[in-house]
């Protein structure tokens, strides 16, 4: 059984790239047609704040809920949160009726059509049983992404501001410094 | 997925779908490639991939691609083929050059190259040309992009320092990027900036649009798009007079310091201020930072080599890093250092396959770019690519009348409809392409090339400076499909030529290029991939490659030719500020080209991951001017240049990172889905409003596509 790893997002480092969105489409057989984006970078356009441009980009995934409000609404009760964390769809007893997709907040449900079940990111899980880092992982090139064990993250996180959504924890200098001004 | 079997594979190989060329593990399964990721043991990457390398396997079984040779039935553009085979195919190109050399001699047979796909078989297209005797070579972006930069730092120091690979981002505590977003156009050097501004360097980015690398920068300077040149000098201005340069290194290496001085005094940052409309102290704050933080790394890219000033500009910059004393330190901009023996591209293609002077000298273009184009050229042996296009058209300075054309002319080349024209005048194309462009539309025969994944090939990739490496063949080449190298030398066996002696086939180059390392390329495949010794102030035992042996501040070999041997200021031809008239009729200022991540020039439309991340061709436009022109975000507008011919479509996206009077429209768009012979060609290409008339920089011929005049109003749908 893997250890309890977590992803860590690291704001300042995410560069737009899209690597860790096409990472996931190959390894978990998302074509086209099922337009399936698990994982996909989202953009907080240019805005002015006192005289500096600034924009950020934030790689969303499934957060992995402590109470995932997906399985709430999911009436076959296809939908559980694994003793790791990780919230999994067991495809045998989905029957595709998308509640789960209307209740999602954040649109990290997706319908795949083709099959007739909803999907969503599993933190790569048969990857991680191999000891190997997800997909996104290993692929993000400005190394946004890094997947801690909660240890790890405490000793990092130690001082630091970092926003907790599920088993997703978001970082950023922005925080750390509170807007002391750089150069 | 499947679990394991005996017959499954995980192969070591390198990626060709840029040019950083990263390691990759091909996973394959009963003979098909069913993964691509990256290569954690690869130096170059560490592991990660971009999205085109991920997405190889769409590009590789893709329905559309061209895996037979094809013969043209019918007009030119009528779009109807036949199948033929491969003798055919290639005894009709035979045929076909030997009539066109009869008629008009070598000089008139040449071929077009540009995108990556085929960077590797350009020593064996080379090797062709070398053996016809045939000088004509049409390298569609030699007079932007890359090679003015190579000769402006060749002109400087004798290396190239300030392109991809050379600047140690990693180790620096000021990275300075000029007119380029790496993580777009190379990711591995976007991956290194980022590493090194984790452990600390500061960041300026210089760039008339606020890009993904510019919103991680300590300073973004949004300069008016076309004054990159009078902004250097204005920083020269600053650190000279304020005395923060390096003393040492310019009173022991550097040349032309005094005359240097003296020029700067022209480009005070008050003056330099209304040019490029920064801030003085903003300027200033930038020179201070950039000369006071050791070591500074600098690197240059496309932004600054769009003008009739490219090569000064670019010369400006180089001097920056190198009065600072910057180069060949840890952290500054390094000098190459392959490992001892090897056989490098330039070794090869400049040297052993450059012909007699008296040849050199008879390329299109030798006459007046003279460091570009003839043998004397600084800049990589190729024609003036838009006098090459006229040369088509008039038949001067000689006609050329046979073209094999490896990219999409029409889509990646200025003057587009021009362009055209010019293939109306060439009676015999052969074409290679994955998939029917509107450039293989106009082709007489088309030879399908394989993939990178179906060959095998020793590497040295530009995005690192000191690593070589192998790219093996994972499959077999799919259908009728062939390595582009093999198409080249079975042309030349066939025509009767002779090949270099020591690399007769293909096997005996990969191992003439390893060889003096005193190993075979079957111990480069084993190792994967081999690096040089890191090492410092390599010219202190060897001075710098220039006449005087220093970096020469004041060019002697600009000296020589007749330029300016010192950089200058000069405002681009079609601007608000040179011609105000102009610009009442089209006011807002276009700056083209910006890449996106997931294509590669004209490359990747077609693939379906990609183009779902970029589905339109996107004009940036500042919301205040989109409110005024009635444009709102997601319309499609029509975009118009005074010296393009029509117009063009593309779809507005409103965004504050660009100034109020600039848009931004990106290039090589055209749409695989059309299926008429033109596939959306003319709709949203930006190089069919683009001219490759004069005026163009006196010394490498670059055109100005960056910062010159439009007008933009909303269209109907597309």
């Amino acid at each position: 059984m893997m250890s309890q790893k977590v992803l860590l997002i690291d704001l300042d480092n995410c560069i737009r790239c899209h690597a860790c969105e096409i990472a996931c489409r190959q390894e978990h057989g998302l074509t086209y047609e099922t337009k399936s984006r698990w994982c996909r970078v989202i953009t907080i356009e240019p805005r002015w704040i006192n005289q500096e441009l600034h924009m950020d980009f934030i790689p969303m995934i499934c957060f992995q809920c402590d109470n995932p409000i997906c399985a709430y609404f999911c009436p076959v009760n296809a939908i559980s949160k694994k003793e790791e964390g990780v919230v999994v769809i067991d495809e045998e007893v989905c029957n595709g009726c998308k509640l789960c997709i209307y209740g999602c907040p954040f649109g990290a449900m997706f319908s795949n059509e083709t099959k007739n079940v909803t999907g969503k990111c599993d933190l790569c899980t048969s990857r991680i049983h191999s000891d190997i880092e997800p997909a996104c992982v290993q692929h993000c090139i400005g190394g946004a992404l890094q997947f801690e064990s909660q240890k790890e993250l405490t000793d990092i996180a130690a001082g630091e501001h970092i926003l907790r959504m599920g088993m997703v924890y978001y970082t950023s200098s922005k925080w750390r410094l509170r807007g002391e001004k750089i150069g | 997925m499947k679990s394991m079997t005996a017959n499954d594979r995980i192969v070591r190989t390198m990626c060709d779908l840029c040019h950083c060329e990263c390691g990759v593990l091909v996973h394959v399964q009963d003979g098909k490639v069913i993964k691509i990721e990256g290569d954690p043991n690869c130096p170059i990457n560490e592991g990660h991939l971009c999205p085109k390398g991920l997405a190889a396997i769409q590009l590789l079984y893709h329905p559309d691609r061209i895996r037979y040779p094809l013969k043209r039935k019918g007009e030119r553009g009528e779009g109807k083929w036949q199948r033929i085979s491969w003798d055919e195919a290639l005894d009709t190109v035979v045929i076909k050059f030997r009539e066109v050399i009869e008629k008009y001699g070598p000089e008139s047979v040449t071929y077009s190259w540009g995108d990556a796909a085929y960077r590797n078989s350009r020593f064996t297209k080379d090797a062709l040309l070398f053996t016809l005797n045939a000088p004509t070579h049409l390298h569609s972006d030699a007079h932007y992009c890359f090679h003015p930069v190579l000769i402006a730092n060749r002109l400087t120091f004798g290396h190239l320092l300030t392109s991809e690979g050379s600047p140690d981002y990693r180790n620096s505590k000021c990275i300075m990027l000029w007119g380029g977003n790496p993580v777009m156009t190379h990711p591995t050097q976007g991956r290194d900036i980022i590493l090194g501004k984790t452990n600390g360097a500061k960041l300026v980015v210089i760039d008339p649009r606020f890009t993904e690398i510019a919103s991680k920068a300590d300073i973004f300077l949004q300069v008016r798009p076309g004054t990159d040149d009078a902004l250097a000098l204005g920083m020269l201005n600053v650190i000279i007079n304020e005395g923060l340069y390096d003393k040492e290194f310019v009173e022991k290496w550097c040349i032309g310091f005094d005359q240097l001085k003296e020029r700067v005094q022209a480009y005070p940052p008050q003056w330099v201020s209304k040019i490029t409309w920064l801030a003085e102290e903003e300027i200033i704050r930038t020179a201070r930072l950039f000369a006071t933080s050791k070591p500074a790394a600098t690197h240059t890219r496309m932004g600054v080599c769009m003008s009739t000033n490219t090569i000064q500009t670019v010369r400006a910059i180089s001097i920056l890093a190198a009065i600072c004393g910057n180069l060949d330190i840890k952290g500054g901009n390094l000098i190459p250092n392959r490992p001892a023996g090897f056989k490098t591209r330039a070794e090869i293609v400049w040297k052993e396959l450059t012909l007699p002077p008296e040849l050199e000298n008879k390329k299109v273009g030798a006459h007046e770019f003279p460091l570009l184009c003839s043998s004397e050229s600084l800049g990589g042996n190729f024609c003036h690519p838009p006098s090459v296009i006229h040369a088509m058209m008039t038949g001067k300075p000689y006609p050329i009348k046979a073209l094999w054309v490896l990219n999409d002319l029409l889509v990646c080349l200025e003057g587009a409809k021009e362009t055209k024209e010019a293939l109306g005048n060439v009676d015999f194309i052969a074409g290679s392409d994955f998939f029917m462009t509107s450039t293989m539309e106009l082709c007489d025969i088309i030879l399908p090339p394989c993939t990178y994944l179906e060959r095998e090939e020793v590497v040295d990739s530009i995005c690192t400076n000191n690593v070589i490496g192998a790219r093996q063949k994972v499959i077999q080449p799919l259908d009728e499909t062939r390595d582009e190298k093999e198409i080249d030398l079975e042309i030349v066996r066939r025509m009767g030529l002779k090949l270099p002696p020591h690399w007769q086939t293909l096997k005996d180059f990969n191992e003439y290029r390893v060889k003096g390392m005193g190993i075979t390329f079957e111990d480069l495949k084993e190792k994967g991939y081999i690096g040089g010794p890191v090492s410092y102030k390599k010219y202190e035992g060897t001075g710098f490659p220039t006449p005087s042996g220093k970096v020469e501040l004041y060019s002697s070999i600009l000296e020589k030719y007749g330029y300016d041997p010192l950089p200058y200021y000069q405002e681009n031809p079609e601007t608000p500020v040179s011609t105000p008239k102009l610009a009442k009729e089209y006011p807002l200022i276009l700056i083209t080209g910006g890449r996106h991540v997931v294509y590669y020039h004209s490359l990747g439309r077609q693939i379906p991951w990609l183009r779902e991340i970029m589905p339109d061709p996107n004009l940036e436009i500042h919301p205040e001017t989109a409110e005024r022109l009635g444009i709102k975000n997601g319309d499609w507008v029509w975009i118009e240049a005074p010296r393009g011919r029509g117009r063009i479509k593309m779809r507005a996206e409103l965004t504050e990172s660009v100034h109020p009077e600039v848009v931004h429209a990106p290039s090589h768009w055209w749409f695989p889905e059309v299926k008429e012979s033109h596939h959306g060609a003319w709709e949203s290409n930006i190089n069919a409003i683009m001219s490759n008339d004069p005026p163009y920089d006196p010394i490498c011929g670059a055109t100005p596509l960056r910062g010159n005049l439009c007008r933009v109003y909303k269209a109907d749908e597309r």
